[in-house]
């Protein structure tokens, strides 16, 4: 029986997730899956093949046999081995490649994130009491107990939630003055929604999972995917007025833009970094704007443990036989 | 009455929808996944059921078997094989692709792991031109004269502790049936 190596498992794992991705993101095709909560759960049952079924894959002994490989296994990666890139094998410059792809892809949202700790906020002061009016009606209304109000003097447009254990809401003077008492609403409705569905301590989850497995590219891509489902599904979930909600969203993006960026455009190089990113992030404001200007929310889709179950089911089978 | 019908056909609906694309998905994943399986023997022009090693330990730890080597091994032959292919299908084989020093295709080693023919896809195709038997040690063995990829070359065949083996070379004969009656396990 051929001994087990790190560079077996790291190939097995990049290839499950890739695979499970892919297939997860047929699936809400031919399955129509709309609503952003749909696709948030299916999409994480793909993201947690990774990291809960392939190690134990890795332990079944059935599977590490030549015989069982070469009888029945659809995929071995080890295949590659055999054939020669530049001087390396296949194998060996694959597991490179995708290793140091993931491994930037995790570094380029945890460093700012660190960095944004490390350097903390500015002092908070009172929130203003029609801002906190707002706060306690919007949570009253989505019967929920009425979070932490943390209120920032800065000129900086911010409004977001943060906290796992008790997750509650930062406001900055920025965004205050910025939005309209309507845009205020739909705003501080949208972050309740994180607060009720604890999505902070699911950034945080998902950032684990990015972490432990940071030499996967399709991990951290699909992370990404799951974290903006969650941004959608409390767009979705927020109620109240769409068109006020994307007014908002337009505004706080447009002021970011607005914001520090100048000063990284005299860096060198700097404009090459930063302008993919930029773009990328309005775009996916453009997005959340252009479903929120439906009238009513995307339909849950039937079916959903059912369909969860027999996919978790179906990739576990699958991946038993890629190697 | 017509709703609920109609909820109970729409849930039938997505029921199918559900089985089948999952089965679609499954069957394209599958099928894409045989394909990549498939391609580095494909480029490398070889059957799939052929793989390759670096070296003997290698291979002697994939099969679970020791190799049958010449203990007798000419000067003009470098070492360590160029070219190291086996199958793992029972009983399992192996093909080593000998050069000579000055870089010239010399001789091939193949052998079984166990009882059974050698696989056709590790021994190249050949003509036989003429054929007598030949004592290998206590063994009788076939000697041919073949002629692959236009070069006349001996093989000789035998079978030695339930294993077939098989040597051919470009070489001299006499050397050839030298390092087939010095063949044994290495320990």
């Amino acid at each position: 029986m051929p001994p087990r190596n790190w560079a077996d498992y790291l190939a097995q794992s990049t290839t499950h997730a890739l695979v499970a991705a892919l297939a997860t993101e047929a699936l809400l095709q031919i399955w129509r899956v709309r609503a952003p909560a749909d696709r948030l759960a299916l999409r994480m049952t793909g993201l947690l093949q990774p990291l809960l079924v392939t190690p134990a894959l890795w332990l079944c002994e059935r599977r590490q046999g030549e015989e069982f490989r070469d009888r029945w296994v659809l995929f071995a990666s080890r295949r590659w081995e055999e054939l020669s890139v530049a001087g390396s094998s296949a194998f060996s410059v694959f597991l490179w490649v995708v290793g140091a792809l993931g491994t930037a892809l995790l570094l380029m949202d945890l460093v700012p994130l660190l960095a944004g700790q490390r350097r903390g906020g500015p002092a908070a002061s009172a929130a203003p009491e029609p801002l906190r009016a707002l706060v306690e009606a919007a949570a009253a209304a989505m019967r929920i107990q009425s979070p932490p109000l943390r209120f920032v003097e800065t000129r900086a447009p911010a409004l977001f939630c943060q906290g796992t254990r008790r997750p509650g809401l930062v406001v900055s003077r920025g965004a205050y003055e910025l939005l309209d008492r309507e845009e205020l609403r739909a705003a501080l409705s949208h972050e309740l929604v994180h607060v009720r569905q604890r999505d902070p301590a699911l950034s945080w989850a998902l950032m684990g999972i990015r972490a432990c497995l940071f030499f996967n590219p399709a991990v951290q891509v699909v992370a990404r995917a799951v974290a903006r489902d969650a941004e959608w599904r409390a767009d979705e979930c927020a109620g109240g007025d769409r068109l006020a909600l994307a007014s908002a969203l337009l505004k706080l993006h447009r002021a970011g833009l607005a914001g520090p960026g100048e000063a990284l455009r005299a860096l060198p190089f700097a404009a090459v970094l930063t302008e993919p990113m930029r773009r990328a992030r309005s775009q996916d404001v453009l997005a959340r704007c252009r479903r929120l200007m439906e009238p009513v929310a995307p339909e849950a889709a039937p079916l959903r443990k059912l369909r969860i179950g027999l996919s978790s089911a179906a990739f576990a089978a699958l991946f038993f036989l890629v190697t | 009455m017509s709703a609920p019908n109609h909820t109970r056909r729409g849930l039938a609906v997505e029921t199918l929808r559900t089985v089948f694309g999952l089965a679609a998905v499954l069957a394209a994943s599958a099928a894409a996944l045989s394909a990549l399986d498939a391609a580095p023997a494909w480029i490398v022009g070889e059957s799939r059921a052929v793989r390759r090693a670096r070296t003997v330990g290698e291979v002697e730890r994939r099969l679970r078997a020791r190799l049958v080597l010449p203990a007798f091994f000419p000067s003009t032959l470098a070492w360590p094989p160029q070219h190291i292919r086996f199958t793992v299908r029972a009983p399992g084989a192996a093909a080593l692709s000998i050069q000579g020093r000055d870089g010239t295709p010399r001789l091939l080693l193949a052998q079984t792991a166990g009882p059974g023919p050698i696989p056709g896809g590790l021994v190249p195709e050949a003509a036989v031109l003429d054929r007598s038997t030949i004592a290998v040690g206590a063994r009788r063995g076939t000697l041919s004269r073949i002629v692959e990829g236009g070069v006349v070359c001996w093989e000789l065949s035998w079978e030695q502790d339930g294993r077939s083996l098989l040597l051919r070379s470009r070489g001299r004969v006499d050397e050839l049936v030298r390092m087939a009656r010095s063949a044994r396990e290495v320990p």
